[in-house]
Protein backbone atom coordinates (compact mmCIF):
# COMPACT_ATOMS: atom_id res chain seq x y z
CA UNK A 1 0.00 0.00 0.00
CA UNK A 2 3.18 2.45 -1.18
CA UNK A 3 2.09 6.21 -0.81
CA UNK A 4 -0.53 5.81 1.95
CA UNK A 5 1.02 8.12 4.00
CA UNK A 6 0.11 10.79 2.41
CA UNK A 7 -3.08 10.91 3.65
CA UNK A 8 -2.63 9.11 7.58
CA UNK A 9 -3.30 12.42 9.19
CA UNK A 10 -6.59 12.95 7.39
CA UNK A 11 -10.23 12.17 8.73
CA UNK A 12 -12.57 10.13 7.19
CA UNK A 13 -14.28 12.38 5.49
CA UNK A 14 -11.69 14.14 3.58
CA UNK A 15 -10.31 10.44 2.60
CA UNK A 16 -14.17 9.99 0.84
CA UNK A 17 -13.55 13.03 -0.57
CA UNK A 18 -10.48 11.85 -2.20
CA UNK A 19 -11.83 8.32 -3.17
CA UNK A 20 -14.25 10.48 -4.91
CA UNK A 21 -11.31 11.59 -7.20
CA UNK A 22 -10.17 8.10 -7.71
CA UNK A 23 -7.46 8.28 -5.62
CA UNK A 24 -5.92 4.63 -5.18
CA UNK A 25 -3.94 5.82 -2.12
CA UNK A 26 -7.19 7.55 -0.21
CA UNK A 27 -8.80 4.17 -0.65
CA UNK A 28 -6.00 2.59 0.62
CA UNK A 29 -6.08 4.40 3.73
CA UNK A 30 -9.56 3.55 4.49
CA UNK A 31 -8.87 0.20 3.66
CA UNK A 32 -6.08 0.03 6.38
CA UNK A 33 -8.00 1.43 8.78
CA UNK A 34 -11.49 -0.34 9.07
CA UNK A 35 -11.31 -3.00 6.77
CA UNK A 36 -9.63 -5.03 9.60
CA UNK A 37 -13.33 -4.66 10.97
CA UNK A 38 -15.07 -5.51 8.06
CA UNK A 39 -12.93 -8.72 7.86
CA UNK A 40 -13.94 -9.50 11.35
CA UNK A 41 -17.55 -9.49 11.42
CA UNK A 42 -17.32 -10.93 7.63
CA UNK A 43 -15.39 -13.88 9.18
CA UNK A 44 -17.64 -14.09 12.22
CA UNK A 45 -20.98 -14.18 10.07
CA UNK A 46 -19.00 -16.39 7.39
CA UNK A 47 -17.14 -18.73 9.01
CA UNK A 48 -15.07 -19.07 5.89
CA UNK A 49 -11.99 -17.06 5.14
CA UNK A 50 -11.63 -16.76 1.76
CA UNK A 51 -15.70 -15.80 1.25
CA UNK A 52 -15.03 -13.20 4.14
CA UNK A 53 -12.16 -11.92 1.94
CA UNK A 54 -14.05 -11.69 -1.10
CA UNK A 55 -16.46 -9.86 1.27
CA UNK A 56 -13.77 -7.18 2.11
CA UNK A 57 -13.25 -7.01 -1.39
CA UNK A 58 -16.51 -5.73 -2.24
CA UNK A 59 -17.27 -3.49 0.45
CA UNK A 60 -14.45 -1.54 -0.47
CA UNK A 61 -15.44 -1.44 -4.44
CA UNK A 62 -18.46 -0.26 -3.57
CA UNK A 63 -16.69 2.43 -1.91
CA UNK A 64 -14.84 3.05 -4.53
CA UNK A 65 -17.16 2.85 -7.22
CA UNK A 66 -20.29 4.42 -5.10
CA UNK A 67 -18.45 7.01 -2.59
CA UNK A 68 -21.53 9.32 -2.27
CA UNK A 69 -23.49 6.69 -0.91
CA UNK A 70 -21.21 7.35 2.64
CA UNK A 71 -23.27 10.42 4.18
CA UNK A 72 -21.63 11.51 7.27
CA UNK A 73 -24.75 12.72 9.27
CA UNK A 74 -25.67 9.05 9.76
CA UNK A 75 -22.40 8.10 11.18
CA UNK A 76 -18.86 7.37 10.83
CA UNK A 77 -17.49 5.95 8.03
CA UNK A 78 -16.46 2.36 9.58
CA UNK A 79 -20.19 2.58 10.69
CA UNK A 80 -20.80 2.66 7.40
CA UNK A 81 -18.61 0.17 6.04
CA UNK A 82 -19.83 -2.55 8.95
CA UNK A 83 -23.52 -1.54 7.80
CA UNK A 84 -22.75 -2.10 4.18
CA UNK A 85 -20.70 -5.08 4.74
CA UNK A 86 -23.31 -6.50 7.27
CA UNK A 87 -26.14 -6.62 4.78
CA UNK A 88 -24.21 -8.20 2.10
CA UNK A 89 -23.11 -10.87 4.53
CA UNK A 90 -26.59 -11.10 5.36
CA UNK A 91 -27.48 -11.76 1.82
CA UNK A 92 -24.87 -14.27 1.71
CA UNK A 93 -25.73 -16.36 4.74
CA UNK A 94 -29.81 -16.60 3.76
CA UNK A 95 -28.33 -17.66 -0.17
CA UNK A 96 -26.23 -20.22 1.02
CA UNK A 97 -28.04 -23.20 2.56
CA UNK A 98 -25.06 -25.03 3.01
CA UNK A 99 -24.14 -22.54 5.94
CA UNK A 100 -25.57 -25.39 8.24
CA UNK A 101 -22.86 -27.58 7.81
CA UNK A 102 -20.27 -25.07 8.30
CA UNK A 103 -17.91 -25.78 11.07
CA UNK A 104 -16.45 -23.45 13.75
CA UNK A 105 -13.55 -22.19 13.34
CA UNK A 106 -11.01 -20.05 15.55
CA UNK A 107 -10.25 -16.36 14.15
CA UNK A 108 -6.74 -15.82 13.98
CA UNK A 109 -5.78 -12.30 13.63
CA UNK A 110 -3.29 -11.94 11.10
CA UNK A 111 -0.72 -9.26 11.67
CA UNK A 112 0.17 -6.69 8.59
CA UNK A 113 2.64 -4.32 8.57
CA UNK A 114 0.63 -1.60 7.62
CA UNK A 115 -1.81 -1.81 10.27
CA UNK A 116 0.23 0.23 13.38
CA UNK A 117 0.08 -0.46 16.84
CA UNK A 118 -1.20 2.95 17.43
CA UNK A 119 -4.85 1.69 15.87
CA UNK A 120 -4.37 -1.17 17.11
CA UNK A 121 -4.54 -0.35 20.25
CA UNK A 122 -7.40 2.33 19.93
CA UNK A 123 -9.27 -0.74 18.32
CA UNK A 124 -8.64 -2.77 21.44
CA UNK A 125 -9.67 -0.27 23.54
CA UNK A 126 -13.05 0.84 21.91
CA UNK A 127 -13.66 -3.12 21.61
CA UNK A 128 -13.06 -3.75 25.68
CA UNK A 129 -15.76 -1.03 25.97
CA UNK A 130 -17.97 -2.83 23.65
CA UNK A 131 -17.25 -5.73 25.13
CA UNK A 132 -18.28 -4.17 28.64
CA UNK A 133 -21.03 -2.81 27.12
CA UNK A 134 -22.30 -6.25 25.75
CA UNK A 135 -22.31 -7.48 29.26
CA UNK A 136 -24.67 -5.32 30.60
CA UNK A 137 -27.61 -6.51 28.25
CA UNK A 138 -29.86 -9.53 29.16
CA UNK A 139 -29.28 -12.68 28.26
CA UNK A 140 -32.30 -12.81 26.31
CA UNK A 141 -31.26 -9.78 24.29
CA UNK A 142 -27.72 -10.62 23.67
CA UNK A 143 -29.07 -13.92 22.52
CA UNK A 144 -31.55 -12.32 20.34
CA UNK A 145 -29.40 -10.07 18.97
CA UNK A 146 -26.60 -12.26 18.04
CA UNK A 147 -28.72 -14.43 16.37
CA UNK A 148 -29.97 -12.04 14.24
CA UNK A 149 -26.98 -9.77 13.67
CA UNK A 150 -24.19 -12.37 13.89
CA UNK A 151 -26.55 -15.40 12.58
CA UNK A 152 -28.00 -13.28 9.63
CA UNK A 153 -31.40 -14.77 10.80
CA UNK A 154 -34.29 -13.17 10.44
CA UNK A 155 -36.86 -11.78 13.89
CA UNK A 156 -38.52 -14.85 12.52
CA UNK A 157 -35.78 -17.60 12.92
CA UNK A 158 -34.05 -16.18 15.85
CA UNK A 159 -38.27 -17.39 17.16
CA UNK A 160 -38.04 -20.46 16.13
CA UNK A 161 -34.72 -20.91 17.29
CA UNK A 162 -35.16 -19.58 20.59
CA UNK A 163 -38.63 -21.25 20.49
CA UNK A 164 -39.87 -17.64 21.53
CA UNK A 165 -42.78 -15.62 20.48
CA UNK A 166 -42.12 -13.37 17.21
CA UNK A 167 -42.89 -9.91 19.15
CA UNK A 168 -40.88 -10.96 22.07
CA UNK A 169 -37.69 -11.41 20.06
CA UNK A 170 -38.49 -7.96 18.40
CA UNK A 171 -39.20 -6.57 21.68
CA UNK A 172 -35.51 -7.86 22.92
CA UNK A 173 -33.84 -6.43 19.53
CA UNK A 174 -35.27 -3.25 20.47
CA UNK A 175 -34.27 -2.89 24.03
CA UNK A 176 -30.66 -4.48 23.69
CA UNK A 177 -29.72 -2.04 21.17
CA UNK A 178 -31.46 0.92 22.92
CA UNK A 179 -29.36 -0.38 26.19
CA UNK A 180 -26.35 -1.46 24.45
CA UNK A 181 -26.42 2.44 22.79
CA UNK A 182 -26.89 3.82 26.27
CA UNK A 183 -24.20 1.82 27.75
CA UNK A 184 -21.78 3.14 25.48
CA UNK A 185 -23.08 6.83 25.77
CA UNK A 186 -22.52 6.45 29.60
CA UNK A 187 -18.80 5.18 29.18
CA UNK A 188 -17.93 8.34 26.80
CA UNK A 189 -17.73 6.17 23.60
CA UNK A 190 -20.03 7.90 20.76
CA UNK A 191 -20.11 8.31 16.96
CA UNK A 192 -17.40 11.50 17.58
CA UNK A 193 -15.16 9.46 19.83
CA UNK A 194 -14.68 6.79 17.58
CA UNK A 195 -14.34 8.57 14.04
CA UNK A 196 -10.54 8.28 13.24
CA UNK B 1 -46.75 -10.94 2.69
CA UNK B 2 -50.73 -11.10 2.23
CA UNK B 3 -51.73 -7.46 3.45
CA UNK B 4 -50.29 -4.58 3.77
CA UNK B 5 -48.38 -4.13 6.84
CA UNK B 6 -50.30 -1.47 9.22
CA UNK B 7 -47.60 1.73 10.37
CA UNK B 8 -47.79 0.26 13.75
CA UNK B 9 -46.86 -3.01 13.00
CA UNK B 10 -44.05 -1.34 10.82
CA UNK B 11 -42.30 0.54 13.49
CA UNK B 12 -42.49 -2.53 16.02
CA UNK B 13 -40.18 -4.07 12.84
CA UNK B 14 -37.67 -0.97 12.84
CA UNK B 15 -34.90 -2.41 15.59
CA UNK B 16 -35.08 -6.13 13.55
CA UNK B 17 -34.88 -3.70 10.20
CA UNK B 18 -32.13 -1.98 11.64
CA UNK B 19 -29.78 -5.24 11.51
CA UNK B 20 -31.34 -6.43 8.75
CA UNK B 21 -33.19 -9.33 10.81
CA UNK B 22 -36.22 -8.75 8.62
CA UNK B 23 -37.47 -10.62 4.76
CA UNK B 24 -37.70 -9.14 1.64
CA UNK B 25 -41.28 -8.11 1.96
CA UNK B 26 -41.28 -6.10 5.22
CA UNK B 27 -37.38 -4.61 4.40
CA UNK B 28 -39.19 -3.11 1.21
CA UNK B 29 -42.71 -2.27 3.52
CA UNK B 30 -39.92 -0.54 6.09
CA UNK B 31 -38.28 1.43 3.43
CA UNK B 32 -41.30 3.07 1.85
CA UNK B 33 -42.48 3.74 5.42
CA UNK B 34 -38.88 5.20 6.08
CA UNK B 35 -39.24 7.39 2.68
CA UNK B 36 -42.93 8.75 4.56
CA UNK B 37 -41.53 9.09 8.22
CA UNK B 38 -38.77 11.87 9.07
CA UNK B 39 -39.13 10.05 12.83
CA UNK B 40 -39.12 6.57 12.26
CA UNK B 41 -35.80 7.57 9.87
CA UNK B 42 -34.45 8.92 13.14
CA UNK B 43 -35.00 5.78 15.05
CA UNK B 44 -33.27 3.35 12.23
CA UNK B 45 -30.20 5.91 11.97
CA UNK B 46 -30.07 5.39 16.23
CA UNK B 47 -30.62 2.11 15.99
CA UNK B 48 -28.06 0.99 12.98
CA UNK B 49 -25.03 3.41 15.07
CA UNK B 50 -26.03 0.89 17.63
CA UNK B 51 -25.70 -2.42 15.54
CA UNK B 52 -22.64 -0.83 13.99
CA UNK B 53 -20.85 -1.25 17.87
CA UNK B 54 -21.49 -5.08 17.76
CA UNK B 55 -19.10 -5.42 14.59
CA UNK B 56 -16.64 -3.56 16.42
CA UNK B 57 -13.50 -6.09 17.05
CA UNK B 58 -10.89 -4.33 14.64
CA UNK B 59 -7.38 -5.96 13.88
CA UNK B 60 -5.71 -5.78 11.09
CA UNK B 61 -6.72 -6.22 7.64
CA UNK B 62 -6.41 -9.52 6.21
CA UNK B 63 -3.29 -10.18 4.38
CA UNK B 64 -3.00 -10.21 0.35
CA UNK B 65 -6.45 -8.90 0.27
CA UNK B 66 -5.32 -5.53 -0.68
CA UNK B 67 -3.23 -6.57 -3.55
CA UNK B 68 -6.43 -8.29 -5.33
CA UNK B 69 -8.46 -5.01 -4.97
CA UNK B 70 -5.59 -3.18 -6.58
CA UNK B 71 -6.00 -5.40 -9.29
CA UNK B 72 -9.49 -4.90 -9.67
CA UNK B 73 -9.26 -1.26 -9.59
CA UNK B 74 -7.03 -1.13 -12.38
CA UNK B 75 -9.23 -3.06 -14.65
CA UNK B 76 -12.55 -1.24 -13.67
CA UNK B 77 -11.07 2.32 -13.08
CA UNK B 78 -12.14 5.06 -15.30
CA UNK B 79 -9.07 6.70 -15.93
CA UNK B 80 -5.39 7.37 -14.40
CA UNK B 81 -5.30 9.18 -11.02
CA UNK B 82 -4.03 12.12 -12.04
CA UNK B 83 -1.21 13.28 -9.98
CA UNK B 84 -1.40 16.04 -7.28
CA UNK B 85 -0.53 19.73 -8.51
CA UNK B 86 1.00 22.60 -7.13
CA UNK B 87 -1.61 25.65 -6.01
CA UNK B 88 -0.63 29.03 -7.35
CA UNK B 89 -2.25 32.45 -7.01
CA UNK B 90 -4.29 32.51 -9.91
CA UNK B 91 -4.85 35.88 -11.74
CA UNK B 92 -8.24 38.12 -10.78
CA UNK B 93 -10.65 37.86 -13.62
CA UNK B 94 -12.91 40.30 -15.24
CA UNK B 95 -16.26 40.16 -14.44
CA UNK B 96 -17.92 38.02 -16.80
CA UNK B 97 -20.38 40.17 -19.55
CA UNK B 98 -23.22 38.30 -18.88
CA UNK B 99 -25.12 39.88 -15.86
CA UNK B 100 -26.63 36.74 -13.75
CA UNK B 101 -30.02 36.55 -14.10
CA UNK B 102 -32.37 34.03 -11.48
CA UNK B 103 -34.80 32.13 -13.45
CA UNK B 104 -38.19 32.83 -12.65
CA UNK B 105 -39.16 31.13 -9.07
CA UNK B 106 -41.91 29.78 -10.54
CA UNK B 107 -40.32 27.76 -13.20
CA UNK B 108 -36.80 26.86 -11.27
CA UNK B 109 -39.08 25.06 -8.86
CA UNK B 110 -40.65 22.57 -11.28
CA UNK B 111 -36.77 21.76 -12.75
CA UNK B 112 -34.83 22.00 -10.06
CA UNK B 113 -32.92 18.81 -8.16
CA UNK B 114 -31.71 19.86 -4.63
CA UNK B 115 -28.63 17.78 -5.21
CA UNK B 116 -26.18 18.52 -2.10
CA UNK B 117 -23.86 16.35 -1.40
CA UNK B 118 -20.45 16.71 1.01
CA UNK B 119 -20.11 20.17 2.01
CA UNK B 120 -17.46 20.36 4.43
CA UNK B 121 -16.51 23.40 6.03
CA UNK B 122 -12.74 24.40 7.57
CA UNK B 123 -14.70 24.68 10.87
CA UNK B 124 -14.67 20.78 10.93
CA UNK B 125 -11.79 18.92 11.71
CA UNK B 126 -11.24 17.98 8.40
CA UNK B 127 -10.90 21.73 6.92
CA UNK B 128 -6.96 21.26 6.60
CA UNK B 129 -7.51 18.38 4.60
CA UNK B 130 -9.96 19.93 2.85
CA UNK B 131 -7.43 22.66 2.07
CA UNK B 132 -4.64 20.84 0.70
CA UNK B 133 -6.99 19.12 -1.55
CA UNK B 134 -8.46 21.68 -2.70
CA UNK B 135 -4.88 23.27 -3.13
CA UNK B 136 -3.98 19.92 -4.96
CA UNK B 137 -7.20 20.23 -7.24
CA UNK B 138 -6.07 23.87 -8.52
CA UNK B 139 -4.18 22.65 -11.38
CA UNK B 140 -5.11 18.93 -12.18
CA UNK B 141 -5.76 18.22 -16.23
CA UNK B 142 -9.36 18.81 -17.15
CA UNK B 143 -10.27 21.14 -13.76
CA UNK B 144 -12.61 23.91 -14.59
CA UNK B 145 -12.22 27.05 -12.39
CA UNK B 146 -14.81 30.49 -11.75
CA UNK B 147 -13.88 33.59 -9.84
CA UNK B 148 -17.29 34.44 -7.94
CA UNK B 149 -17.51 38.09 -7.94
CA UNK B 150 -19.96 40.49 -5.81
CA UNK B 151 -21.56 43.34 -7.92
CA UNK B 152 -18.81 45.10 -7.35
CA UNK B 153 -16.72 42.94 -9.34
CA UNK B 154 -15.04 41.91 -5.93
CA UNK B 155 -13.15 38.33 -5.91
CA UNK B 156 -15.38 36.44 -3.16
CA UNK B 157 -14.66 33.25 -3.68
CA UNK B 158 -12.79 30.93 -5.80
CA UNK B 159 -13.74 27.37 -6.92
CA UNK B 160 -12.23 24.38 -9.03
CA UNK B 161 -14.77 21.64 -10.65
CA UNK B 162 -12.33 18.14 -11.73
CA UNK B 163 -13.49 16.30 -14.55
CA UNK B 164 -15.16 14.21 -12.26
CA UNK B 165 -17.82 16.59 -10.82
CA UNK B 166 -15.24 17.11 -7.28
CA UNK B 167 -15.70 20.44 -6.41
CA UNK B 168 -13.78 22.93 -3.96
CA UNK B 169 -14.98 26.34 -3.31
CA UNK B 170 -12.17 28.92 -1.26
CA UNK B 171 -14.19 31.46 0.37
CA UNK B 172 -13.45 34.75 1.69
CA UNK B 173 -17.45 35.63 2.20
CA UNK B 174 -18.33 37.66 4.72
CA UNK B 175 -19.75 35.81 7.95
CA UNK B 176 -23.40 35.94 8.12
CA UNK B 177 -25.72 36.76 11.11
CA UNK B 178 -26.95 33.60 12.99
CA UNK B 179 -29.92 32.11 11.00
CA UNK B 180 -28.63 32.44 7.56
CA UNK B 181 -26.45 30.55 5.74
CA UNK B 182 -24.50 30.51 2.35
CA UNK B 183 -25.89 28.27 -0.27
CA UNK B 184 -24.23 27.52 -3.60
CA UNK B 185 -25.67 26.86 -6.87
CA UNK B 186 -24.59 25.18 -10.31
CA UNK B 187 -26.30 26.56 -13.37
CA UNK B 188 -26.36 25.09 -16.68
CA UNK B 189 -29.13 25.47 -19.54
CA UNK B 190 -31.49 24.37 -17.42
CA UNK B 191 -32.51 25.95 -13.92
CA UNK B 192 -30.26 25.93 -10.87
CA UNK B 193 -29.06 22.95 -9.02
CA UNK B 194 -28.37 23.54 -5.20
CA UNK B 195 -25.13 22.47 -4.41
CA UNK B 196 -25.42 22.80 -0.93
CA UNK B 197 -25.51 25.03 1.85
CA UNK B 198 -22.02 26.20 3.10
CA UNK B 199 -23.00 27.61 6.62
CA UNK B 200 -22.89 30.95 7.42
CA UNK B 201 -18.62 31.71 7.79
CA UNK B 202 -17.24 29.03 5.08
CA UNK B 203 -14.13 28.94 4.26
CA UNK B 204 -13.17 26.29 1.75
CA UNK B 205 -16.03 23.91 1.09
CA UNK B 206 -16.23 20.46 -1.08
CA UNK B 207 -18.75 19.69 -3.34
CA UNK B 208 -19.78 17.64 -5.82
CA UNK B 209 -22.01 18.55 -9.63
CA UNK B 210 -23.32 16.36 -11.93
CA UNK B 211 -22.99 17.13 -15.74
CA UNK B 212 -21.22 20.80 -16.46
CA UNK B 213 -22.71 23.92 -15.01
CA UNK B 214 -21.41 26.52 -16.90
CA UNK B 215 -21.81 29.12 -14.05
CA UNK B 216 -21.29 28.85 -9.92
CA UNK B 217 -23.04 31.07 -7.76
CA UNK B 218 -23.65 32.21 -4.10
CA UNK B 219 -26.77 33.30 -2.04
CA UNK B 220 -27.48 34.26 1.41
CA UNK B 221 -30.42 32.26 2.58
CA UNK B 222 -32.51 31.24 5.98
CA UNK B 223 -30.50 28.53 7.96
CA UNK B 224 -31.01 24.94 6.53
CA UNK B 225 -30.81 26.73 2.79
CA UNK B 226 -33.84 26.52 0.08
CA UNK B 227 -35.05 24.30 -2.78
CA UNK B 228 -35.22 27.44 -5.06
CA UNK B 229 -34.05 30.67 -4.24
CA UNK B 230 -35.49 33.89 -5.00
CA UNK B 231 -32.49 35.92 -3.53
CA UNK B 232 -29.62 38.05 -6.13
CA UNK B 233 -26.43 35.66 -5.98
CA UNK B 234 -24.02 37.23 -3.37
CA UNK B 235 -21.37 36.32 -5.80
CA UNK B 236 -21.22 34.50 -9.37
CA UNK B 237 -19.07 33.26 -11.85
CA UNK B 238 -18.46 32.07 -15.10
CA UNK B 239 -16.79 28.14 -14.91
CA UNK B 240 -14.34 28.12 -17.79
Amino acid sequence: MAGVTRFVDFDDVAIVIAVARYDRDALAEAYRRHAGAVFGLAQRMLWDRTVAEEMVQEVFLRLWENPERFDRSKGTLRSFLLMDGHARCVDRVRADARRRDREERSVRADAVANYDIDLEAWDLSVAEHVRAALDALTDGEREAIELAYFGGHTYRDVARILQQPEGTVKSRIRSGLVRLRRELNDRGIDESWIVN
Amino acid sequence: MDRELTPAEIEDLLAAYSIDAVDDDERAAVEEYLTRDPDARADVGDLQRAASYLAYTGGPPPPGVWEQLETKLAGGEPGESPAPPRLVPRARRARSSQPWRWVAAAAVVAALVFAALWLVSRDDSSGSDLAALASSAEHESGARHADLVDADGTVLARAVVLRDGTGYLNSSLPALPGGRTYQLWGLGERAPISLGVMGRDPNVVAFHVAGRPSKLAVTNERAGGVAASTQDPAAVGDVT
